[in-house]
């Protein structure tokens, strides 16, 4: 064909331009398929990462709702109000009735915040607990153990402003020398056996708060029926201890926050720094590392106070015989110990794991422990407590480096609606017997501020050891009772979904069907008359699900850009070569070329460009995606393990991809010759004529 | 003997700004089958516009231009590339042949434009009419490959190859020496003479009017008697 001959000699003459052009092209195209197809597989990976750790498909929850529906909550860590299915059994039985329906999981998402008290705080508590069991050997322990503290303490006082909050303190007891040479005198505590109350009373209230401050420690929670949910997202799985025995209250941590919040900082910094060793890092270079280590030097007093005598003593010689000195002062020898650098780190990070870590408290909500969480509940806003028996840690397969979808701790449904605050029929006059018993008189919380102002008379004087669940009770002494109750009883499956969820999770048998779902759940929820709205997981995740979308418009706007520049480049050229073929076109035109001949030069010419650097363009995409696909693409940083639902990304060639590119050429070839075609075919045939020169 | 080409009272302005300019002021012309014809003039009697006005590639502001009995002021644009394509071949002065294109491409393009003969007939004219204007072992070559009387030679096989009615030749031989200049007309005449082509060249070059059988000479737009 005489066109392809033309149209391939012209872009051999020029050879320069069809370089740059082609080449345009080509990265446009690998652009197209490459950036799609990876943009698929995360999307897909995403949708593994949130869809079968808590997102599931669809989510439901009020349609009359304040706010939308955000499965990760606000910007500032908040949760919008949703308010609340009321009764979760319903709602079930009806979307459960849908075909492409497999599960559906009751679900409540919140905040609450649980204090770990210091060590000497915990001292005091366990001597307090001891002298109530009149446990004597236990107490003489203890007691030796306390007084160490008190002693350590005194002498670091220079320190103390560092260690716990002097200037409040200073404010509420004042001086603390005096406080604490009060009780290291020995006639203080030839006094505890004769008023052991009142001598605790004095160490809690002057002494406990000059040891450290207290930990505050923040818990996402999702409170659930926790089998069902072990049974619906199948990346869920236990780590330590055990899963939450069947119909039982009970919490598990996400194993990630429980090392993170939970675990002695010491031992999380030397794990940390233990990690970047692992990744090929060296202290030397490691700047973290250096900071964490001058961090557990700045705070070998929080170890060493939670050494006893027998424990301080094995420690201080196993580490004289790892420094090489003779140094009997445990803190400096401790001190020593912290200061690590790359050559005795893995000796040093052995020796604590052994000596010292045996001897603390490595987490302070030990795996079989109790804890008491607080959260605001949501109907009256004042605080809940509620004790907690920890069974185990968890993690989402293969996401657990992520913080994103690792935030989530795991709580039973009941517990939930405890904190959440809602009460059935039933609780509502159990709770009215009991009120009437203690005296409580009914607040509404509109009226509640009022009533502090004028110092109303809230509650009765009246002496009971009723439980008040609305009332803001401590429960690490007083609660005791109410815990171990609690925790021996078992839930029916009726009573997990009888009752108030936020949200429901909704999985499906073919997540492919979304959309026509979703909408037969509508329909299906409208008729039955409940008012309950639907969402899906993409929009549910909120800002983390649409970071996707946000990555499609940056690449589409760059594969946008690039095509804008080729075809203000090819146009350009084009228009060059139109002038400069004038003659030669007049000449065609003189010995009977129509004008569609002319334009057809000009479309050949980019049809061409566009076949061979477009084709060789899909054909290096493909190959790169195929590679890409054997090999994975590793995740770097926890956000891509989230991103690729694992440690490497395997992205999948689409045909709709390279059918993308090949469209997205051909738009650009045309719309880019157009115009200078166009000129082209305007030049009078009367060009041909006279001379060149 | 039939006409060619009639030319009646025809009239051609050009604008050129507020002015319009008359290139040719009112010619008669006929021009048989046959005819071996020179339009002489010095430059800007019109010579040039009037080979457009016979050639299709321009229309009369005024007046009538008959070719092969059409009156090309009626015809369409697609109608006028049509009779160029069948009835007329063009020698230019500059030769403008297709430089990305064979000798052989080059005089073959106007029968590509015609899609009417078959691939073989096409090769077989092609090659016939390259080894009559003396480039047997040229077909191959680019223009750039050849010399200005060689590229002027294809020219001629490119204007001959759809067997026109008429051949209209720019200054043809306005680019070459002397000598060239006249093997080139040369050839047309032993082509004029064996194929009865008619033939109608512009020129100022003595010799090449002294080869015609007719001189139409032109002055100021019109025809000197």
């Amino acid at each position: 064909m005489i066109l392809v001959r033309i149209a391939l000699r012209n872009l051999f003459l020029h050879k320069f331009k069809t370089i740059i052009v082609g080449s345009i092209l080509f990265l446009g195209t690998v652009l197209v398929i490459v950036g799609g197809g990876l943009l698929d597989a995360i999307d897909k990976g995403m949708e593994r990462s949130l869809v079968n750790s808590v997102a599931a498909h669809i989510q439901l929850y009020n349609k009359d709702a304040k706010d939308d529906f955000k499965l990760f909550g606000n910007f500032d860590g908040s949760m919008p109000d949703v308010g609340h299915i009321k009764d979760f059994r319903k709602v079930k039985e009806v979307v459960q009735s849908v075909d492409n329906v497999a599960m559906v999981v009751p679900m409540g998402i919140d905040f609450g915040v649980t204090t770990v008290s210091n060590i000497l705080e915990r001292k005091l508590a366990e001597l307090r607990n001891a002298y109530r069991k009149g446990d004597t050997k236990r107490m003489h322990v203890i007691k030796n153990h306390v007084r160490r503290i008190i002693k350590l303490l005194d002498r670091d006082l220079q320190n103390a402003a560092k260690i716990a909050d002097i200037e409040r303190y200073q404010k509420e007891h004042g001086d603390p020398s005096v406080a604490l040479a009060r009780t290291r005198k020995d006639a203080f505590w030839d006094n505890f056996e004769a008023k052991p109350l009142d001598t605790l009373e004095f160490l809690e209230n002057e002494i406990g708060p000059l040891a450290m401050t207290e930990d505050i420690i923040w818990v996402r929670y999702i409170g659930t029926d926790t089998e069902l949910f072990q049974k619906t997202f199948d990346r869920f799985e236990i780590v330590d201890g055990q899963m939450i025995p069947h119909g039982k209250r009970g919490f598990l941590f996400n194993k990630r926050i429980y090392e993170e919040m939970v675990k002695n900082k010491t031992a999380r910094r030397l794990d940390k720094i233990k990690e970047r060793l692992g990744e090929g890092k060296t202290i030397a270079t490691c700047e973290d590392c250096q900071k964490w280590i001058r961090n557990n030097k700045n705070q070998v007093a929080s170890l060493v106070y939670q050494l006893d005598e027998t424990a301080s003593k094995k420690v201080a010689s196993a580490l004289r015989g790892i420094l090489h000195t003779k140094m009997t002062d445990l803190t400096e020898l401790m001190k020593m110990f912290m200061t690590m650098d790359d050559e005795d780190f893995p000796a040093r990070y052995e020796l604590f794991y052994k000596v010292i870590a045996p001897n603390i408290m490595l987490y302070t909500v030990a795996i079989g422990d109790e804890f008491v969480l607080t959260a605001f509940a949501r109907g009256g806003g004042y605080m809940r407590k509620v004790p907690m028996k920890v069974y185990g840690t968890f993690r989402f397969r293969s996401l657990d480096r992520s913080p994103l979808a690792g935030g989530f701790n795991v709580m039973d449904i009941i517990t939930f609606r405890d904190l959440y605050g809602y009460m059935t029929k039933e609780k509502k006059k159990e709770q009215a017997a009991i009120r009437k018993d203690v005296g409580v008189k009914d607040v509404k919380p509109e009226d509640a501020e009022a009533m502090f102002e004028d110092d109303g008379d809230l509650v009765e004087t009246k002496e009971s050891d009723s439980f008040d669940p609305t009332k803001e009770v401590d429960l690490k002494t007083g609660g005791r009772r109410y815990t171990a109750e609690i925790h021996k009883q078992t839930y029916s499956k009726d009573e997990l979904w009888q009752g108030v969820v936020i949200n429901a999770a909704v999985m499906l048998k073919d997540g492919s069907k979304l959309k026509e779902t979703m909408g037969i759940i509508n329909k299906t929820l409208e008729k039955n008359k409940l008012r309950v709205n639907t969402m899906d997981w993409h929009t549910a995740s909120g800002t983390i699900g649409q970071f996707i979308g946000v990555i499609r418009v940056v690449l589409y706007g760059a594969v946008f850009v690039i095509f804008v520049v080729a075809m203000i480049i090819i146009n350009n050229s084009l228009l060059m070569s139109t002038m400069e073929r004038t003659r030669e076109i007049g000449t065609m035109r003189a010995i009977g070329a129509g004008r569609a001949f002319v334009r057809r030069i000009f479309l050949f010419e980019t049809g061409v460009l566009a076949l061979i650097f477009g084709g060789l363009g899909a054909v290096v995409g493909a190959i790169l995606m195929l590679i890409m696909k054997s090999v994975g693409i590793p995740a770097s940083s926890d956000f891509f393990y989230f991103v690729f639902a694992g440690p490497r990304l395997h992205p999948d060639l689409l045909p709709q991809h390279i059918v993308a590119a090949v469209a997205v050429i051909t738009v650009v070839g045309f719309a880019s010759t157009y115009y200078p075609a166009r000129l082209a075919t305007k030049i009078s045939p009367r060009e041909a004529m006279g001379n060149e020169e | 003997m039939k006409p060619i080409v009639e030319l009646r009272s025809v009239v051609k302005e050009y604008p050129l700004g507020k002015l319009t300019v008359p290139a040719i002021r009112g010619v008669d012309l006929t021009i048989n089958s046959g005819e071996f014809s020179t339009i002489a003039g010095p430059s800007g009697s019109g010579k040039t516009t009037l080979l457009n006005l016979v050639g299709c590639i321009d229309v009369a502001t005024r007046g009538n231009v008959l070719v092969a009995g059409q009156d090309t002021g009626t015809l369409k644009e697609k109608e006028l590339t049509k009779l160029r394509l069948f009835k007329i071949g063009f020698i230019f002065q500059s030769f403008n042949l297709v430089p990305v294109l064979t000798a052989f491409q080059n005089v073959e393009f106007p029968l590509l434009l015609q899609k009417t003969i078959s691939k073989t007939e096409r090769r077989q004219r092609t090659e016939e009419l390259l080894e009559k204007v003396g480039l047997k072992d040229h077909i191959q070559h680019r223009p750039s490959e050849l010399s200005g009387g060689q590229r002027q030679r294809v020219a001629i096989a490119r204007a001959l190859v759809t067997r026109p009615a008429l051949i209209l030749a720019d200054e043809p031989t306005a680019n070459l020496d002397s000598e060239t200049g006249g093997s080139i007309i040369q050839l047309m005449k032993e082509i004029n003479e064996q194929e009865n082509t008619t033939f109608i060249f512009s020129t100022h070059d003595e010799s090449v009017m002294r080869s015609a059988t007719r001189l139409i000479r032109l002055v100021d737009g019109r025809i000197a008697a």
